[in-house]
């Protein structure tokens, strides 16, 4: 059963070694995705699977390669973290990323990885939340997603007026834990703005079954053109029914 | 040896090298003579001069100090690299096509190029004098060449990594970058040469900054030489870019010094051609590393010999 999720953006630019700008901005925004993570991880739970955009839909296990390499000087690295001397790099940028994030806050429990396709349809993307729904165990999410590319003219791909209001109505979702509002995303608008979350976002939506979810948007910000999204969602009742105490992550 | 001829390692493989002497607007350019390519945009909104040279007055006059600052090529432009307002075909004929007439006109040794991505609008130059179609989007429309090929002028193959014209890399990756860019250029190239453009008239440009991000430029440069062993003369537009001015932390209006900088290291590495908003400097530092080189003589030695 999933009983946490944390959502953060798929940018290169949250690796220091690759983003060498001093920036109170990034720095800030590299805090909310470690408290993002320390807030999942005070769930407790048994594994965290890593889900994100990529070319094809695929799951990898730990063991799996990703390298953030291509994209300046950085070392490859396993889902697990550990830096990879050998063996070909599979993993996608997002699910790269989202390993060298587990790393960073010192995951060193089970993790899995799951590649969503861009061309994924939101039924696709339930079905594939649902697995983890249904997975015994205390299962999170690690949710590699961005809003849209297109928030202003100095954008990736440049000002679209639409954009702006797709990255609140997502944010907002976030916010509330509207999965009916998240799996209503449009995945032609979606790719029309350049917004690398929709089918990971449908994943979560599909894997936060009903029951309570407590939200946290830590972070909802385009800095640099692109719509970041730092957020958890968290059962508030953990363990075997025990209610939830206050956490030590939220201070 | 005063003079020596540039070192160059053997070409790879089976990469066909080009001719050492490039042909553009009727004019030989061996090894040795780098060309300074000078920038001339008629557009209202381009990153470096915002519309300076808008104006048809403006853009002429601007070509006379480039021409007299020591440019070899004019390289005339209608539409900002950057996204921006739309431009038709026929209002990008009407920014160019006229001052590539004037330019022919007016300054007939200076050899002009036109930068666009469009067959229809470079053949609109062409017949209005351009010796130089500058495809600096990478072959996006196809067309190009064969207007190249049929009207006999020169060509320039970009490395636009796959990008839309006027689109910016977002997330790009490279597992290797120069690997990439000369597989395009070389596959360009060679298609250009097939489809009938003369081959002593095509040079390629791995396209700084174009569907690549700053690590990608910085270590293009730095392997320039690959790209030159490729045997086909190499063209660097490198001017005040994003790639400079992120190395640097430089606004756009302070990046000149790096783009000297990269300019010198490109010319040690035997980059031929190099498109630039500021000719005399370029001049003289292309120049300067050539005379380092021992690929050209220095223009007034006097010292110690009287």
């Amino acid at each position: 059963m999933l009983i946490a999720a944390a959502v953060c953006p798929g940018a290169p630019l949250l690796v220091p070694e690759l983003a060498t700008e001093r920036s109170d901005v990034l720095a800030e925004l590299r805090r909310r995705c470690r408290r993002a993570l320390d807030q999942v991880r005070a769930s407790r739970p048994d594994s965290i699977t890593v889900v994100g955009a990529g070319p094809r839909t695929a799951t990898f296990g730990a063991e799996a390669v990703g390298s953030l390499a291509p994209y300046g000087p950085a070392d490859r690295i396993r889902l697990t973290g550990e830096r990879a001397d050998t063996g070909v790099a599979v993993l996608p940028l997002s699910l790269s990323l989202g390993a060298w994030l587990l790393a960073e806050v010192g995951w060193h429990g089970r993790v899995g990885g799951l590649s969503v396709a861009e061309s994924s349809s939101s039924g696709d993307c339930v079905s594939l939340g649902c697995q983890y729904a249904r997975e015994p165990g205390r299962v999170a999410l690690l949710v590699i997603a961005d809003g849209s590319a297109r928030r202003s003219r100095q954008a990736p791909g440049y000002w679209d007026r639409r954009a702006a209001g797709f990255d609140e109505a997502v944010a907002a979702a976030l916010a509330a834990v509207d999965r009916t509002a998240l799996l209503r995303v449009d995945p032609e608008l979606a790719r029309d703005l350049l917004a690398a979350g929709r089918a990971p976002l449908q994943v979560l939506a599909g894997a936060a079954t009903d029951g309570d979810w407590r939200a946290d948007l830590l972070w909802h910000e385009a800095p640099y053109g692109v719509g970041y999204f730092v957020a958890t969602w968290r059962r508030p009742t953990v363990g075997n029914g025990d209610p939830g105490l206050p956490n030590p992550a939220d201070r | 040896m005063f003079l020596d001829k540039p070192h160059r390692s053997s070409p790879a493989g089976n990469q066909r090298p080009g001719p050492a002497t490039l042909r553009w607007g009727g004019q030989g350019f061996p090894e040795g003579r780098p060309l300074v390519m000078a920038i001339v945009n008629r557009t209202p909104d381009s990153f470096f001069d915002q519309g300076a040279t808008f104006d048809f007055d403006a853009a002429l006059s601007a070509v006379g100090r480039a021409v007299g600052a020591g440019a070899d090529v004019v390289d005339i432009g209608g539409v900002k690299a950057g996204p921006g307002e739309e431009v038709s075909v026929a209002e990008e004929v009407e920014r160019t096509a006229p001052l590539v007439h004037a330019v022919r006109a007016r300054f007939p040794t200076a050899v002009v190029s036109v930068d666009t991505w469009r067959a229809q609008v470079a053949e609109e130059c062409v017949d209005a004098g351009a010796d130089v179609i500058n495809d600096s989007w990478g072959g996006v429309d196809p067309g190009i060449a064969e207007v190249a090929a049929r009207r006999g002028v020169g060509l320039v193959c970009t490395h636009a990594g796959g990008q839309q014209p006027r689109t910016r890399p977002h997330r790009v990756g490279h597992d290797d970058v120069v690997g990439d860019v000369i597989a395009a250029t070389v596959r360009l190239a060679e298609r250009a040469v097939t489809a009938g453009v003369s081959a002593d008239s095509i040079v390629i440009d791995p396209g700084h900054d174009f569907g690549k991000n700053t690590w990608h430029s910085l270590e293009l440069t730095r392997r320039l030489s690959e790209l030159v062993d490729t045997g086909w003369p190499v063209l660097v537009s490198m001017s005040n870019k994003d790639f400079v001015g992120e190395s640097l932390d430089r606004p756009v209006a302070e990046r000149g010094d790096g783009t000297l900088a990269a300019t010198a290291i490109a010319a040690w590495l035997g980059a031929r051609v190099f498109r630039t908003h500021d000719v005399r400097a370029t001049r003289d530092v292309v120049d300067m590393a050539g005379m380092i080189r021992g690929t050209q003589l220095p223009r007034a030695t006097r010292r110690g010999l009287a």
